[in-house]
């Protein structure tokens, strides 16, 4: 028997079931990226739809040579002993990549794993967690959270060396049902008790996993109804066969990509495409991502843009130069301190991002930056040169495409529209001022 | 640098509630549509500061049962010996308890009839998940899963009148806690008050955050109203907080500093009834004693200063401190010289208006839920007795169900 397809995953035929216009493009792009550069737009408008652009995507393009520099100097940071230095250096890359989706799966998997650097204590530590979620953020679920399981960084956040025989310690086991794989109501206080055993001998040493045999509790276990000598392998593999979690999956990565609140056919649909394909990340999203689902009327600009999508998106449709303390601060600040999530929960994203202080300093981030000096970032100029921007219809057309989509609110058209009856002459006004009034709009903050 | 302080009539000018919103037919939150002018409390306006403490706070090593020998049994690394506990006498009729030696800013609020310890506080069936726990407590509902606003929400909702100022504000590093969240308004958070600055905007810009729009999502509304309310607030604290002396010295944390910015915008006269801010880190797994003591040692001596200061500038009449945890601590502590998740715990008020003395009754180790302390008073007894007695509000109203009072104010 054919499992019978569901229409909702279906993919997306323009000229059927929309357009394959700026709008959206410009939403695929923003949520399986960022807030797009023209490049970016004018490179999805040439695919045929939005399958072609998933695909490119989720296989993800050729790092770019200034990219690549930064690789080169992962060692540099990582021996530097600095948070901060690390945080600049992942959203200097966020800014820089070619592979805007790995870059939001790897934040999308740090919040997932929440691991705080105020209870790790090891910047290197915390890179060479970053560097296995990046190396795996696209892959098999399995593998991540087997790979999490042994993570240094992750063992010293949740107390993995002290789970010792005969003193077990629930911390990870917790967890791991909790808010890593199954969510409440999948487990039981004896599947964590019995769990935690499996994983006694689970230590880290000078930052490298070891397994301790004599600390390991080899005697039998029952985990969510498999019983035996189980391993802490064994209960991973347990944790991702659990219908429960590719649900909690799909409940998540839904609400990362297309909703905060997908209805429960959505959610049905996307946990069976997990499954069906192994709970291979990538190759779900890629059905996602070009599905009717992604494009329904009713998810465009639904989701609350995070302060690390803020800012990097900022730079990105700007092309700006990202000064790494600037950047740092900002999303610091905005709420979203990359490396030190406020619990083992992660952040709760949407509406929490949302407060009259964050808001504030969204405002004021977009006054400084579309200051004469763009805060140092924006270079209206040399925009203005790159794109060959020598009138104002064509500033303020560039304008409207690189933050709202080029569909300006009837409340703002007129404002942006009056520009071009002023600062004659000025160009480099006219695009500061354009991007001011829409980045300072309530639709940009949202995605 | 000098600071512009706009006069009340350039404030009024300068609203962007008053203008562009208003004209426009969109509906705002009352106090949004007036000015400075209201942000002055009345003088007899009762102030309620909360303190969450977050990540599940030790009960027993906060209110140490030191003379209970299955206590020191427990915790044979962790206990704190009797002589080392500040003993607290035995008002309210329980003897064999004292705080924290780190404590002494508490031990000294309460033997000057400032502080009222409220042990063995919780809800039936207690949850052990941090969040679903502090849920509990933020919705005051046993079954928070479906409920969007919180207790103090449900005081915002009921108390939040025409041209009156906020009725709530967070001065805190953390998202809006959902025992905040109101069904009419965005209760301001504010990370700190130097935070909350906003320079000079175009008319361009300001009709493109407020005019309301002819489709908007909820989603888009509720962005635009905070944007709104942002602006709006940033010029309500700059108004407000001009008087930037605090009125007494506070140690050097983190919490002092957020206390003493709640003095501030307090003795500034910013308006708001309840002010809410957190203390976090309380979830001691391993080496608990490397982490607790200085936690308890900066709660202690922050509020201690705190109210110090509200004295200094006679306002110790109007104002109440609560502190409250999602649970406490397993009794028996665990292999990693901490603690795991467990159910009752201690609650204090602090200032004039408690009643001061130890309630809730002695902490009973020999009676314990699967290793935790039962509960004897439930935590909606506390909230209840201090809407109606402090706050002034029908607790039944907030609480969807009637609390006996816990005996906690004078």
């Amino acid at each position: 028997m054919t499992p019978r397809r569901t229409s909702t995953l279906d993919p997306y035929q323009p000229g059927t079931h929309g357009p394959w216009d700026t709008p959206a493009v410009c939403h695929l792009l923003r949520r399986a990226g960022f807030q797009p550069s023209l490049a970016e737009i004018q490179a999805g408008l040439k695919d045929v739809g939005p399958a072609a652009t998933a695909r490119r995507l989720v296989q993800g393009e050729p790092e770019t040579s200034r990219a690549r520099e930064l690789d080169d100097i992962s060692g540099s940071v990582e021996r530097s002993q600095d948070i901060n230095a690390v945080r600049g250096w992942w959203l200097k890359r966020m800014a820089r990549t070619s592979r805007p989706l790995h870059a939001r799966m790897t934040v999308f998997w740090h919040n997932h794993f929440a691991t705080s650097n105020e209870k790790v204590m090891s910047a290197p530590l915390m890179m060479r967690q970053l560097e296995t979620i990046e190396a795996l953020a696209m892959g098999r679920f399995e593998d991540l959270l087997l790979a999490m399981s042994r993570d240094p960084a992750m063992i010293i956040w949740l107390d993995g060396d002290s789970n010792i025989k005969g003193r077990p310690n629930e911390n990870y086991a917790r967890e791991l049902f909790e808010l890593f794989s199954l969510g409440v109501g999948n487990y039981t206080e004896q599947d964590i008790k019995e769990a935690a055993r499996a994983f006694t001998g689970w230590h880290q040493r000078q930052g490298e996993f070891r397994f301790f045999e004599r600390n390991h509790d080899s005697s039998t276990k029952t985990v969510l109804g498999h019983k035996g000598n189980l391993s802490g392998e064994d209960v991973v593999s347990i944790a991702v066969e659990q219908p429960a979690c590719a649900r909690f999956l799909a409940t998540k990565l839904l609400a990362e990509f297309v909703t905060p609140h997908p209805n429960p056919d959505l959610v049905d649909a996307f946990s069976r495409c997990l499954r069906d394909n192994d709970l291979h990340i990538g190759n779900s999203l890629e059905v996602l991502l070009a599905s009717r689902a992604m494009f329904d009327p009713a998810v465009r600009r639904a989701r609350i843009k995070s302060p690390v999508e803020f800012v990097v998106g900022a730079c990105r449709s700007l092309e700006t130069k990202v000064p790494v303390k600037a950047v740092v601060d900002s999303v610091n600040q905005m709420g979203q301190r990359l490396l030190e999530p406020p619990s083992v929960k992660g952040w709760n994203g949407h509406r929490a991002w949302i407060n009259s202080s964050t808001m504030l300093l969204r405002l004021t981030g977009v006054q400084r930056l579309t200051a004469p000096d763009g805060a140092g970032m924006l270079d209206a100029a040399q925009l203005r040169s790159r794109h060959g921007l020598d009138s104002k219809q064509k500033v303020l057309e560039f304008c409207r495409a690189v933050t709202l989509d080029s569909s300006v609110p009837p409340e703002v058209a007129p404002s942006i529209d009056s520009l071009e009856g002023q600062h004659d002459g000025q160009l480099d006004t006219v695009l500061r001022e354009a991007l001011r009034i829409l980045m300072s709009t309530p639709e940009y903050q949202l995605a | 640098m000098t600071r512009h302080h706009p006069s009340r009539r350039e404030f009024l000018g300068s609203s962007l509630a008053a203008t562009t919103l208003l004209a426009t037919g969109f509906t705002l939150p009352g106090f949004l549509a007036r000015t400075a002018r209201a942000a002055v409390a009345a003088p007899d306006d009762r102030i309620l500061v909360i303190v969450q403490l977050t990540g599940g706070n030790d009960g027993l090593n906060t209110v140490v049962p030191f003379g209970d020998d299955r206590y020191h049994k427990a915790r044979p690394t962790l206990r704190i010996a009797p002589d080392a506990a500040l003993k607290l006498d035995g008002k309210g009729g329980v003897d064999g308890l004292g705080l924290n030696p780190s404590m002494t800013g508490f031990k000294d609020l309460y033997d000057r009839g400032l502080l009222s310890v409220v042990t063995n506080v919780g809800y039936p069936n207690p949850d052990r998940s941090h969040f679903r726990s502090m849920d509990i407590w933020h919705t005051a509902n046993l079954a928070p899963e479906k409920i969007e606003d919180g207790w103090l929400g449900r005081v915002v909702d009921l108390t939040a009148a025409e041209g009156a100022a906020p009725p709530a504000l967070v001065l805190d590093d953390t998202p809006l806690p959902l025992a905040l969240k109101s069904r009419t308004l965005s209760v301001p958070t504010v990370s700190s008050i130097d935070a909350f600055k906003l320079g000079e905007l175009s008319p361009d810009v300001q009709q493109a955050i407020t005019k309301a729009r002819s489709t908007a999502s909820d989603d888009l509304l509720f962005v635009q109203r905070t944007l709104v309310q942002s602006v709006d607030n940033a010029r309500r604290i700059d108004h407000v907080a001009g008087d930037r002396a605090p009125a007494a010295a506070y140690p050097d944390y983190g919490l002092a500093a957020r206390l003493r910015q709640i003095e501030q915008l307090i003795g500034a006269g910013f308006g708001a009834r309840v002010y809410y801010t957190s203390l976090d880190g309380f979830d001691t797994h391993s080496k608990q004693r490397l982490t607790h003591e200085p936690l308890l040692r900066e709660l202690s001596g922050s509020v201690a200063a705190f109210l110090a200061a509200i004295e200094a500038r006679g306002l110790a009449d109007r104002v109440l401190v609560l502190t409250y945890s999602e649970f406490g601590r397993r009794v028996k502590e665990n292999g990693s010289q901490g603690t795991d998740h467990g159910a009752a715990a201690p609650m204090f008020l602090a200032g004039r208006a408690c009643r001061p003395g130890v309630h809730g009754g002695p902490i009973d180790l020999a009676d314990l839920d699967e290793g935790d302390v039962r509960h004897k008073i439930d935590f909606r007894q506390v909230y209840a007795e201090v809407l109606r007695g402090w706050v002034g509000v029908d607790p039944a109203a907030v609480l969807g169900g009637t609390f006996s009072p816990a005996g906690v104010l004078a």
